[in-house]
């Protein structure tokens, strides 16, 4: 396991200048769980409806650096499990894109 | 080559949706939809498809799985019904704002309460205006055509919404009844490999999707959701002219039976259309001028085309198969005068709610509206919203 | 128009009168016909009455509302002639086939019909051949012949094919059901 030395160095993938308050812990926890990801991996986020997902995805602005999605309050779950599906669906068909077949 | 079958509503939608062959299914079992997951999901653990089927919880789940995998970029299909429909329906308004091609096939059930599980058409009514483009279909043949049609239809660059292919309960998807399918290489070719998908959470670029979008945007993007829904017209025809150089068989907005010099004409939508064209034919067989228009796209709706068809005709019933309880009349029965207005002024124009929660609809049904419209024609003296075959 | 035949089964939840209608839908339709073949549903627990119908014609057939006023009537199950009206509706020059071991007379006086009334013990029949109830194959027999909605020939071929498809795990009951089919199709009589 990577010590924090280590973590700090990995690719950020959740950018500034969103509009979380101040101090606010959220966007932080989410730069953190986002470096359990390899920096050459690519990730499909699903928001819940939320002050995070408000936030930090106001048209035409993003703080995501991965593909991000939100629908609803109660359903980040239920979407991603679609997500996931049309993955392993693409793959299996060879029908992925280069840049996330690897 | 066409092949000869004999199959009921359900059956043809699920094997239609087999050699179409999406991505993803994501469905929740509910009457009387239930057999076409169930013989899909068949098809999956059979091997017979490449599709991931995602088995929820609600259909709610189900609508949202849907549209985790269309933004994603997969092919998306799945089924439902009335109290299914409408739990769905938060998340329909979504999947049409995202702009998301995904086909829903719905087998038209009388929405409670009371608890019903027949047929009649207040559920897709109800999700008129969630932003989907709506196919209505009479029999199985129609189900199963506006099944493959609707994959190309979401899909175009032009239009990339939400289609549902809807056909009546119980009537159309237990009837066993004889069709033509097409073989499962020219679905394939029709339908093409992958759906386009411009933006896509697994595409070649990461995107956000399903932002919050304030007074500064909202707008315009509403906007562009209605031109969507205009192309659509464009579209829908196109890919009916393509079909039918396939298929032989012509699809259109709707159908125009019998309407060259009819002077009474109903409106009417799916099975119905069926029983009422039998009576036609009788009434005809005795001299009167009578016609039928069946809709089969409600969404977007041919507002200008049905003027046009109802422009010489003397009276015209408009038969919903739900009420809006507006105390003015059925949802199609408002769109069709509306429509009317301005463009093919001066006729009698009268409202008949029928079949509400799967009371039968039979042919002497059919033959009062006439005599009531031909009354009409001869007195001047008629009911506007009137309901038929009630015991009031 | 070619001749449009319209059938109303009645039975009960359980028995296969929707199969037997399927059946039959699928037989005419076999030999070129366009059919129809569907039940009224219901919350059917076993042994509830239940209706199912055909239509089978040479033209294409849009009519899709229940059949009020049937050319035949086929009543799979006896006990229902006193509690169902079987022959409401019933044309004129049209029939009624039932599955009984009481004579053509002794039916059509418990119904109080004056039409045709036709009967078939497909019990015995069944139980005889097959040597269990199962009433479908016979009654769809007799019902071939009585509404010559396809030729008994043509019929004979069809389904013996059919049979040879869905036992294809167990040829040895093709036999069998092809003596009950025979058989139904010489025992079935009426009273004109």
């Amino acid at each position: 396991m990577p010590n924090l030395k280590e973590l700090s160095k990995k690719k950020v993938r959740f950018t500034g200048g969103h509009r979380m308050c101040a101090g606010c812990g959220a966007p932080m926890v989410v730069n953190w769980i986002l470096k359990a990801l390899d920096d050459d991996e690519r990730a499909v986020i699903s928001n819940a409806t939320g002050c995070l997902e408000v936030s930090t995805c106001l048209y035409p602005y993003t703080s995501w650096k991965d593909s991000w999605v939100h629908t609803a309050f109660e359903n980040a779950a239920a979407t991603c499990s679609g997500t996931e599906a049309a993955f392993k669906a693409l793959k299996k068909k060879d029908l992925l894109m280069e840049s996330i077949s690897s | 080559m066409a092949k000869r079958v004999s199959l009921s509503g359900n059956e043809a939608v699920a094997f239609g949706m087999k050699q179409i062959n999406p991505d993803v299914v994501a469905a929740f079992p509910i009457t009387p939809s239930t057999e076409v997951p169930q013989y899909f999901s068949q098809f999956v653990a059979n091997g017979e498809v490449d599709t991931e089927f995602v088995a929820v919880e609600s259909e709610h789940s189900a609508m949202s799985a849907c549209i985790g995998a269309a933004a994603a970029g997969g092919r998306v299909m799945t089924a439902t019904a009335s109290a299914g429909l409408a739990l769905m329906w938060e998340m329909l308004y979504v999947g049409a704002s995202m702009r998301l091609p995904m086909v829903l096939a719905v087998t038209n059930r009388a929405l409670s309460g009371p608890i019903n599980i027949h047929n009649d058409h207040s559920d897709t009514m109800g999700a008129r205006d969630s932003g989907w483009i709506q196919l209505y279909g009479e029999s199985a043949q129609e189900a199963y055509d506006n099944l493959i049609q609707a994959i190309r239809i979401g899909e175009h660059k032009d239009v990339q919404l939400p289609v549902m292919v809807c056909y009546d309960g119980f009537i159309t998807s237990h009837a066993v009844e004889n069709l033509e399918m097409l073989d499962d290489e020219e679905v394939k070719k029709f339908v093409g490999v992958k759906r386009e998908a411009p933006f896509a959470l697994i595409g070649q670029d990461p995107v956000s999707m399903g932002p919050l979008d304030l007074p500064n945007h909202y707008f315009e993007h509403k906007r562009l959701q209605a031109e969507a829904m205009k192309n659509a017209k464009k579209v829908i025809l196109e890919i009916a002219a393509e079909y039918e150089k396939l298929t032989g068989r012509k699809y259109g907005f709707f159908e125009e039976y019998k309407m060259e010099d009819a002077e009474a004409a109903i409106v009417v939508i799916n099975s119905t259309a069926g029983t009422a064209k039998f009576v036609v034919d009788n009434l005809r067989a005795q001299g009167k001028k009578v016609g039928l228009i069946k809709i089969r796209v409600f969404r977007p709706f041919p507002a200008e085309e049905l003027a046009e068809a109802l422009k010489n005709v003397k009276a015209v019933a408009v038969m919903d198969k739900a009420d809006s309880f507006s105390a003015a009349g059925g949802p199609l029965f408002a769109e069709v005068r509306s429509a009317m207005y301005g463009r093919a002024d001066g006729k009698i124009v009268t409202n008949y709610i029928y079949g509400l929660g799967g009371r039968d609809v039979t042919t002497t049904q059919i033959e009062k509206v006439y005599a009531d419209l031909f009354n009409a024609i001869e007195t001047g003296k008629y009911e506007v919203y009137n309901y038929l075959g009630v015991r009031e | 128009m070619g001749k449009l035949v319209e059938i109303r089964w009645h039975g009960r939840g359980g028995q296969g009168a929707k199969t037997a209608s399927l059946l039959l839908a699928e037989v005419a339709f076999n030999t070129g016909k366009y059919i129809q073949g569907f039940p009224e549903y219901g919350p059917e627990r076993m042994g509830a009455p239940i209706t199912a119908y055909n239509r089978i014609s040479d033209e294409p057939i849009t009519i899709h509302s229940n059949i009020y006023e049937p050319d035949y009537v086929v009543v799979v199950d006896e006990t229902l002639i006193k509690s169902v009206p079987v022959t409401a509706g019933l044309k004129e020059g049209g029939a009624v086939i039932v599955n009984t071991a009481k004579s053509p007379e002794e039916i059509k006086k418990e119904l109080n019909f004056n039409g045709k009334v036709y009967t078939i013990d497909a019990r015995k029949i069944s139980e005889e051949t097959l040597g269990a109830y199962f009433p479908n194959t016979p009654m769809l027999a007799a019902v071939v012949k009585i509404t010559g909605v396809i030729p008994v020939d043509v019929f004979l071929n069809d389904i013996e094919a059919s049979f040879k498809h869905k036992f294809a795990n167990k040829p040895h009951v093709v036999p069998k059901n092809m003596e009950a089919v025979k058989r139904a199709l010489e025992e079935v009589k009426g009273n004109e």
